[in-house]
C-alpha cells in the first residue's frame, strides 16, 4: 500500500513545490513593482535622503536644513547613547508634509510634520511619540524632534533588558512631575510591596519597581497579597477559563487559582509601580551620575538592573533607592505646605489693590 | 450707614449672587461624583487626575464672583453719574471703604457656601486608602484667590473710565506687539516672561495656579 501511495504523494509534493515557487516569484515581482512605484513617486515628490550615522532622514526639499538638523540630532544621540550607537541598526525617519485634506500637500514643500518609520526588525510596532515640527521651525527644533523619535527605537535596540523594564528612553519630564506621580502611586497602590516600600522597606522597593533577578517569575518573587493584586489587574476582559480562575482567586481567595493565572503565560513586564516611578529612578540615576552616567548604565547589559542603575549613579543600590523615595515623599510636602505663602501673597496684593482703589477714586 | 450701603449693594446683585452661591455649594459635591467609581475599580491615580481637572473650575468661579461683586458695587453709581453718592454726607475715601466692606461681606456668602459644600462632599463617604480630604485648605485657597481677584476688579472699576481704558489699551498693545513680532519671524517672547512673573510667587496670581483639589494624597 505504501509503495502505491508514495509515488502519488511525491508527485503532489513536487507540484505543490512548483506552485509555491511560482507564487513566491509572483510575490517578489509584485514587491519589486511596488518599490519601483514608490521610488518613482518619491522622486516625483522631491524626496531626498540624508544619511548621518545611524540616521536616515527622508525629507522633501530643505536639504540644507535637514542636513544641519541631522548633524545636531546625531550629536545628541551620541552624547546620550555613547559607544552603544555602534551596535544599532539604521533608523529611517521621514519628514512628511502635512496634508491639508483631500491629498493636498503644503505648497511650500517644507517639512511640517514628522512621521517615523522603522526599517526591518528595529523594534516591534511604531514609536509612541509623533513629534510635530511647525512650518519655519529652526534647525534646533527639527533636530530635537528627530533625536526624540530616534531615541525610542535606539533605546530598544541598545539594551533590551532595560527597554523591557522601562520601554522608552529617558525623556525631559520635570523631576517634580515624576516625583508627584510616583508619590500618588506609592500612596494609592493596593500592592503590599508598594506600601512597605513607602514605609521605608528598600527590599520591597526593589519588588515594587520590578528590579528583580527574574521579573517574569511573579509567583516566586511576590507575596500572596501582591499576586492577588496582579490578578486584579488582569481581571478586566478575562473570559472563559481565565474568567473562572479570576473569580476563584479574587472572590473565593484561592491562592492556587491566582498562581495558575500568573504562571499560565508570560505577562511581560508586570510591575506593581507604573512608568513614572521607574522613569524617576532612571533619570535620578543619570542625574546623580553626571557625565558618563548613560555609558556606565549601558556598559554591562548582562548585569542585574539594580547594579547597573547604581553604577550609573555612582551610588550604592540602597542609597539610590533611598534618594528616589525621599524625592517622592518631598513632592507631597511641596503640594500642601504652601498655605502661609499663599495667604501672605493674597493679603499683601489685595491690600495694595484696595489701597489703590481708595486713593484713586474720583467723582465722575 | 454701612447697613444702608450693604443693603443697597445686596439689592443690586442678589439675583446673580444667590445662583453663584448655590453653584459654589454644588461644585465640591459634583467634583467627588467619581469617588464611588474608585470603590468599583477605578484607579485612585485616575480619579485624582479627573478630580484635578475639575478643580480648574474653582479659580474661575472665584474670579467670576469677584467680578460680579466688584462691578455690582459701583454699577448703579456709574449709571447715575454719582449723583446719589454726592448727596451722602461722606468723604470719598469713606464711601469707597464702605463699598469695599459691603462687597467683602457679600463675598462671604458664596465663600461660606463653598466651604459647607466641601465639608459635606467629604463627609458622605469614606475615602479610599491613601487619599485625604482637604476641605478647609481648599476653602482657604478659594478665599485667597477670590480676595485677590476682587481687589483687582474693585480697583479697576473704582478708577475713572479713562484709567480703565488705559489699562485695557496697554494690554491690547502688549498682545499686539507679540503678534507683530511673531509674524515678522522674530523668536522674541514678551508675553511669557511677564505672565510667569504674575503667575508665580510673589506674583499676585500665584494663588490661581497649583492644585485645586478637595481630595488628594
Amino acid at each position: 500500500m505504501l509503495l502505491l501511495v508514495s509515488p502519488v504523494a511525491g508527485q503532489q509534493r513536487a507540484a505543490l513545490e512548483a506552485r509555491v515557487h511560482d507564487l513566491q516569484a509572483r510575490v517578489d515581482a509584485i514587491g519589486a513593482r511596488i518599490r519601483l512605484r514608490d521610488s518613482v513617486l518619491d522622486a516625483g515628490a522631491g524626496w531626498r535622503r540624508v544619511t548621518r550615522g545611524v540616521l536616515r532622514l527622508e525629507v522633501q526639499g530643505l536639504r540644507d536644513t535637514a542636513e544641519a538638523a541631522c548633524d545636531t540630532a546625531v550629536a545628541r544621540l551620541e552624547a546620550t547613547f555613547g559607544d552603544a550607537l555602534g551596535h544599532t541598526q539604521p533608523i529611517l525617519i521621514r519628514a512628511t508634509p502635512r496634508v491639508r485634506g483631500a491629498g493636498q500637500i503644503n505648497p511650500s514643500g517644507a517639512p511640517l510634520g514628522l512621521s517615523v518609520q522603522f526599517t526591518g526588525d528595529v523594534m516591534p510596532g511604531q514609536p509612541s511619540s509623533a513629534p510635530y515640527v511647525p512650518a519655519g521651525a529652526p534647525v534646533g527644533e527639527l533636530a530635537a524632534a528627530i533625536a526624540s523619535a530616534a531615541s525610542e527605537a535606539l533605546w530598544y535596540q541598545v539594551d533590551r533588558p532595560l527597554a523591557r523594564w522601562h520601554p522608552a528612553a529617558p525623556l525631559a519630564v520635570p523631576a517634580s512631575v515624576l516625583a508627584r506621580r510616583t508619590f500618588v502611586e506609592l500612596v494609592t497602590s493596593d500592592f503590599r510591596s508598594v506600601a512597605s516600600c513607602l514605609g521605608g522597606g528598600l527590599e520591597d522597593c526593589h519588588r515594587a519597581l520590578g528590579l528583580l533577578a527574574d521579573p517574569a517569575d511573579l509567583v516566586g518573587q511576590y507575596a500572596p497579597e501582591d499576586r492577588q493584586a496582579f490578578v486584579r489587574r488582569l481581571a478586566q476582559g478575562a473570559v472563559g477559563e481565565r474568567a473562572g480562575l479570576v473569580g476563584q482567586c479574587l472572590q473565593l481567595g484561592q491562592q492556587e487559582a491566582c498562581d495558575a493565572l500568573l504562571r499560565g503565560r508570560d505577562w511581560g513586564a508586570m510591575v506593581p509601580l507604573g512608568e513614572s516611578p521607574r522613569q524617576l529612578l532612571l533619570s535620578l540615576a543619570l542625574r546623580e551620575g553626571g557625565p558618563g552616567a548613560m555609558a556606565r548604565l549601558l556598559a554591562h547589559p548582562d548585569q542585574p538592573l539594580p547594579a547597573r542603575l547604581a553604577a550609573a549613579a555612582r551610588l550604592s543600590e540602597d542609597a539610590l533607592l533611598g534618594r528616589w523615595l525621599r524625592l517622592a515623599r518631598q513632592s507631597r510636602a511641596a503640594d500642601h505646605d504652601d498655605t502661609p505663602r499663599l495667604a501672605l501673597a493674597a493679603f499683601g496684593w489685595s491690600a495694595l489693590l484696595f489701597g489703590l482703589a481708595v486713593r484713586t477714586f474720583r467723582w465722575r | 450707614m454701612f447697613r444702608a450701603i450693604l443693603f443697597t449693594q445686596w439689592k443690586w446683585i442678589r439675583l446673580a449672587l444667590v445662583p453663584a452661591a448655590l453653584l459654589s455649594f454644588l461644585l465640591p459635591l459634583l467634583s467627588v461624583q467619581d469617588l464611588a467609581a474608585v470603590q468599583d475599580g477605578l484607579s485612585p491615580a485616575r480619579f485624582l487626575e479627573g478630580h484635578a481637572q475639575m478643580g480648574m473650575l474653582y479659580p474661575m468661579l472665584g474670579a467670576m464672583l469677584a467680578l460680579l461683586v466688584a462691578t455690582g458695587a459701583w454699577a448703579a453709581d456709574h449709571a447715575g453719574r454719582h449723583v446719589y453718592a454726592l448727596t451722602l454726607p461722606l468723604a470719598r475715601e469713606r464711601l469707597v471703604l464702605l463699598r469695599l466692606g459691603a462687597g467683602l461681606v457679600l463675598l462671604a456668602i458664596p465663600l461660606a457656601t463653598l466651604w459647607i459644600g466641601c465639608l459635606l462632599a467629604v463627609a458622605g463617604s469614606p475615602l479610599p486608602t491613601g487619599l485625604t480630604a482637604y476641605p478647609n485648605l481648599l476653602a482657604l485657597r478659594f478665599l485667597f484667590a477670590t480676595l485677590v481677584a476682587f481687589g483687582l476688579f474693585f480697583a479697576v472699576v473704582t478708577g475713572t473710565a479713562r484709567a480703565a481704558g488705559w489699562v485695557l489699551a496697554l494690554l491690547v498693545a502688549w498682545m499686539l506687539a507679540q503678534v507683530l513680532l511673531s509674524s515678522a519671524g522674530s523668536r522674541a517672547d514678551i508675553v511669557t516672561p511677564v505672565l510667569e512673573r504674575l503667575l508665580t510667587w510673589p506674583g499676585p496670581f500665584d494663588v490661581f495656579t497649583g492644585r485645586w483639589v478637595l481630595i488628594d494624597v
